[in-house]
């Protein structure tokens, strides 16, 4: 059964456009990545979802309740992060913690001791002394107290050093394996491709496409470099499948759909000095397509 | 109940600050009230007789005693009146909206609540807080008219003329909430509560005035419950309650309709 679903989700701000006609589904226990530009519209979904925004057309449900109508009833079960975290200066992190699982009935200090252990948090310290990166610690503990079925996350590692991002990545890895949900979006393509069982590309409010993650590292397009020692090595050089050719001096570079074997012998007939088969990062799949659709 | 004792704990300082400022006011005038009674030098009627008839009547000074304590008390309370309407104004206007301003409402809307649920909190600790002042403000007086009047004042209509700024501050309040709807930015809302509150008390002085234009009466807050109409009235007129809490119930449930549709932009 879907987690989070939507049908044709619109979201205009007057004339000015938010999100158009995005329709998506987010299965149970799955890592659902949400990957665009900025300004792309991944927050505005995140806030069309989280009730924060009404949608000017479509619908969205939440564990099959409506976001509008319901949206109470599913925060009881939604953890969330902001991609820009504001709390209330006066508190200090230990009070901030505990106002929000009081939210929720009564606060376990155990699992909010483990979860400030884990991300090294001083909860001593008040919230307006804090650095963006740790005021996007407390936000990550604060969406996970109270053992949420599934965690939104909007932007999660931005203001993050890489320990901490490692950390926040493991944690969401354990809380995949409880069973949580995780809805995650982002702008850098390798944290989605090292998260993600699949992922929807969002442009200019519309999404583009959704794709299994290894669906898209197992796609036949290979990125192929070659250089020779010879040089009109790469004279006339043409082969079916290959794409964006582009030689400069004695290195050649091409995207590649087609059968190994075929590549081999094509470039086994040159006098090759060096040759790497790659498969695209993200990245680069994204650019390539991005480029294509643009 | 969570939000709403956030909010009355975040609100203490202030509460105590205004709480102090308006209820102090009047204390330190009354304590100025055996000076003006005494009328050894010069009786203080006289001087009054002196202005001119205008500004008697637009100050709210005409057939006022000042050598009797209920009078001197409410020669002194529409000050008290303004200030307190820009604080209610202040306080229904910046209590929803400051979520809004500092960006603290994705916390709160992120957590399993309405939004009903958050404009109920934040309105009954508005509520709460006033009536904490009202009580706080009639306490004081008490102790005023005690320490420097003899104690010879009417505890009738010294209550009345608490529950008199509590219903003017319910008005400006719920127009505060009203603003906080559409206005968020604390910056923008402090002139706004400001120019009513000022804006209309100069209104209600050029209303007394103009004795012809009764109407007007009707339009400006300040000329529901002015003080010497109670004391010699005796009592609150029934028709400016009703119209008072009317007023702030239609604002409150109009700025409640509005805030439960309204898209949060953070």
């Amino acid at each position: 059964m879907p987690v989070i679903k939507t049908n044709a989700l619109t979201k205009s701000y007057g004339k000015a456009r938010g999100i158009v006609d995005v329709t998506l589904t987010v299965d149970a226990g799955e890592v659902y990545g949400f990957i665009g530009p900025n300004g792309a519209g991944k927050s505005t979904t995140i806030r069309t979802l989280l009730g924060f925004l009404r949608p000017s057309g479509g619908s969205a449900s939440i564990f099959s309740m409506d976001v509008t109508a319901q949206s109470a009833e599913i925060k009881k079960r939604v953890g969330y992060v902001p991609a820009e975290v504001n709390y209330y200066d006066d508190m200090k992190v230990a009070n901030l913690l505990e106002y929000s699982q009081r939210f929720y009935g009564r606060p376990d200090a155990k699992r909010r001791d483990a979860l400030c252990e884990r991300f090294d948090l001083d909860v001593t310290r008040r919230i307006d002394d804090l650095s963006t990166g740790n005021k996007k610690k407390v936000a990550i503990v604060q969406a996970l107290l109270h053992r949420p079925e599934l965690l939104i996350l909007d932007e999660p590692t931005s203001g993050l050093d890489p320990l901490i991002q490692n950390q926040l990545f493991d944690l969401l890895s354990e809380e995949k394996k409880r069973g949580v949900t995780v809805f995650f979006s982002s702008h850098i393509l390798s944290e989605v491709q090292r998260m993600c069982d699949r992922v929807a590309i969002i442009k200019e409010g519309r999404i583009l496409r959704v794709e299994e993650i290894a669906d898209i590292r197992s796609r036949t397009h290979k990125h192929v470099r070659a250089v020779s020692d010879a040089p009109d090595a790469w004279a006339g050089f043409d082969l079916p499948g290959a794409s964006e050719i582009e030689q400069k001096g004695k290195e050649i570079a091409f995207w590649y759909a087609g059968a190994m074997g075929t590549l081999i012998k094509a470039l086994s007939d040159r006098p090759i000095g060096n040759i790497w088969i790659e498969d695209p990062s993200l990245e680069e799949i994204f650019m390539h397509d991005y480029r294509k659709e643009g | 109940m969570l939000l709403y004792l956030r909010e009355l704990f975040v609100a203490k300082k202030s509460l105590l600050i205004w709480t102090l400022c308006l209820a102090g006011l009047m204390f330190l005038c009354m304590a100025m009230f055996p000076s003006f009674s005494s009328g050894q030098e010069m009786n203080i009627n006289d001087m009054l007789e002196a202005f001119p008839e205008e500004m008697r009547k637009g100050f709210g000074m005409m057939g006022l005693d000042l050598t009797q304590p209920m009078d001197y008390f409410v020669y002194v309370y529409p000050y008290v009146v303004v200030a307190a309407a820009i604080w209610g104004a202040l306080m229904g206007a910046t209590i929803l909206g400051k979520e809004e301003g500092e960006k603290t409402i994705e916390f709160l809307y992120a957590k399993p609540i309405t939004r009903s649920y958050i404009f109920v909190s934040k309105l009954c600790a508005v509520l709460s807080e006033m009536i904490i002042f009202g009580i706080l403000f009639y306490g004081i007086n008490v102790l005023g008219f005690a320490a420097f009047a003899e104690g010879a004042y009417d505890a009738r209509l010294l209550l009345l003329l608490t529950v008199a700024i509590l219903l003017i501050m319910l008005i400006f309040m719920g127009l505060g909430f009203l603003l906080s709807v559409f206005v968020v930015k604390a910056r923008k809302v402090m002139p706004a509560a400001l120019g009513a509150g000022l804006g209309l008390y100069m209104l209600s002085i050029f209303a007394n005035i103009k004795d012809e234009w009764t109407w007007l009466r009707y339009l400006i807050p300040y000329q529901y419950f002015e003080g010497i109409r109670v004391l010699r009235e005796g009592g609150l007129e029934a028709k400016f309650v009703i119209l008072a809490l009317g007023i702030a119930v239609v604002c409150l449930v109009a700025a409640w309709l509005i805030y439960r549709r309204k898209d949060i932009l953070t």
